[in-house]
């Protein structure tokens, strides 16, 4: 179980964009927090600000309003770690060296970086692929170094965008146990951007819902359905319950947002 | 293969000139000119003027390359440069830089240091051109990469933005090359009194044609050799990269 002690807060946030003269509400007066250890899942409609979210937690972009805090209790370490959608490597260093650039930035000695690069690559399963350049790498070993870019900086907060949403449904199912064998490991901090309610209730110990735009909190729920959590949990009622739940508020929030993207009223 | 079809339109070229049915004065067979290039680099100067247009080509490259890139790379970080200095690059880049000799030689005065900078303007105004492309084309997601793992100031140039930009500069170094190449033919043609470009326009008057064909023939293989020589050292610098294109 998490901890209760507060890691990520988040008050009262709005981001509002310029362009083109006219001026897009990406998020309005967000507030959600995250404890200590806890995996907190974000789902919401497609242009909802999920990664404007993570971006402001992450410190890329200024909010507009409000305030954000990570609580830091490892002095030196760095606040936060994002794994980016569609992996973002660096494609001029080799896996080792994209494990290792947060590192190397925070001027730790080679011997200690490449320890830390063997043992996040092992928990991968890269270890053989240390010395390979991005592109000789297919989809899902590129997302899974680019999580164990983010597990070697070992930040108070780990921010994942839609990680495994570019991969094929059978490695996105390997990949998400595999995700919580490593988070169970590690007890980090995990907000978790997903547009996949069954992987939020996989992974999360709560589900943060947003509306669409402009993205506000619409729902928070609690996923109880125990740890260890695998697989066949998807096979027990209180899911399925959750599940019918969640997806019923979701589905008004995303015919809520096509209807806006086409410039009409709701179906 | 890629030299079969040249072969044939030699042939070709060489049956109709022996035949005259083109006219061997204007368009001498290919052996003919073949036997020319040997003797002119066995005895006479083609080895020596090759080396003139070289050495000029040397020089317009080198003053143009390290400050192209860095402009480029400068307009391409600081908003404020490339507002101010993008106008006049658009404005003198289409211009032919041969057009830009006159003015040299006013200033300078016929010879090698207008001769040189007319190479160099023509090499600079690409690679500024392609270095800044290489910069403003990056993959934003990567700059978010370097500033979320810690990579500030000069580290993030350094790791992020230089790297990111390196498979442009070199593409403007290479086109760079080769323009300055047809620039300084272009004035050794016009007003050097040496290179392979006076070659040409000295046998050109003579209606010397095999000696005129001799010379363009090597133009021609300076410039696919010395593409081909950057596309090398880049295929060995960026090893990372997926693929380099073939010329
Ligand atoms: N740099 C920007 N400039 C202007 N508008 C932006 C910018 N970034 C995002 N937006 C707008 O903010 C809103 C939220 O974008 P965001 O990318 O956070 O959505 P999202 O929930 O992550 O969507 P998706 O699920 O499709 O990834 C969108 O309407 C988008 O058009
Ligand atoms: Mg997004």
């Amino acid at each position: 179980m998490p901890t209760r002690a507060p890691k990520v807060l988040v008050n009262e946030v709005s981001v509002t964009f310029e362009s083109h003269g006219r001026s897009v509400v990406a998020l309005d007066r967000i507030s959600l927090q995250a404890h200590a250890g806890e995996f907190l899942c974000i789902v919401g409609p497609s242009g909802s600000g999920k990664s404007t979210l993570l971006r402001v937690l992450a410190g890329l972009l200024p909010q507009s309003a409000g305030d954000v805090r990570i609580e830091a209790d490892r002095p030196g370490t760095p606040l936060t770690a994002m794994v980016f959608q569609e992996h973002a490597l660096l494609p001029w260093r080799t896996v080792r060296d994209n494990v290792t650039f947060g590192l190397e930035n925070r001027g730790v000695g080679r011997a200690e970086r490449e320890a830390r690069a063997r043992e996040m690559l092992a928990m991968v399963g890269l270890t053989r692929f240390a010395q390979h350049y991005p592109h000789q790498l297919s989809g899902g070993m590129k997302q899974r170094v680019g999580i164990a870019r983010a597990l070697a900086n070992d930040p108070e907060v780990l921010l994942m965008d839609e990680p495994l949403a570019a991969l094929d449904a059978q490695t996105r199912t390997i990949m998400q146990e595999e995700l919580l064998r490593i988070w169970a490991t590690l007890g980090k901090t995990v907000v978790y951007v997903t547009h996949s309610l069954e992987e939020a209730l996989l992974l999360g110990d709560r589900i943060v819902l947003l509306t669409a735009r402009p993205g506000r909190v619409s729902q928070v729920y609690s996923v109880d359905l125990g740890r260890p959590r695998g697989l066949e949990v998807r096979g027990s009622p209180a899911y399925g319950v959750l599940l019918e739940k969640i997806w019923s508020q979701l589905r008004e929030e995303v015919v809520r947002a096509m209807a806006e993207d086409r410039g009409g009223e709701p179906a | 293969m890629s030299l079969a079809v040249p072969a044939v339109l030699l042939v070709l070229w060489e049956i109709c000139s022996r035949h005259a049915i083109v006219s061997p004065r204007y368009f001498p067979p290919p052996t003919t000119v073949g036997w020319v290039l040997v003797d002119g680099f066995a005895a006479g100067d083609l080895g020596t003027q090759s080396l003139v247009t070289l050495t000029r080509l040397g020089f317009a490259f080198a003053t143009a390359a390290v400050p192209g890139v860095l402009l480029g790379l400068l307009m391409g970080m600081a908003r404020p440069v490339r507002d101010a200095v993008e106008p006049y690059i658009a404005f003198i880049f289409p211009v032919p830089k041969i057009t830009l000799l006159p003015f040299l030689t006013i200033i300078l005065g016929v010879g090698e240091p207008a001769f040189v900078l007319t190479g160099a303007t023509s090499a600079f105004f690409q690679i500024v051109i392609s270095t800044l492309g290489g910069v403003q084309t990056m993959d934003p997601r990567l700059l978010e990469v370097g500033r979320n793992y810690g990579a500030r100031g000069a580290r993030l140039f350094w790791k992020v933005i230089l790297p990111a930009a390196l498979p442009a500069i070199f593409t403007g170094l290479r086109l760079g090359l080769g323009l300055a190449l047809v620039a300084l033919v272009a004035v050794e043609f016009i007003a050097a009194k040496s290179g392979l470009g006076h070659l040409v326009y000295r046998h050109w008057q003579m209606l010397s044609t095999p000696e005129m064909y001799a010379a363009f023939a090597i133009v021609g293989a300076l410039g696919l050799l010395l593409t081909r020589g950057l596309r090398a050292v880049q295929a060995r610098v960026l090893t990372w990269q997926e693929e380099i294109g073939r010329l």
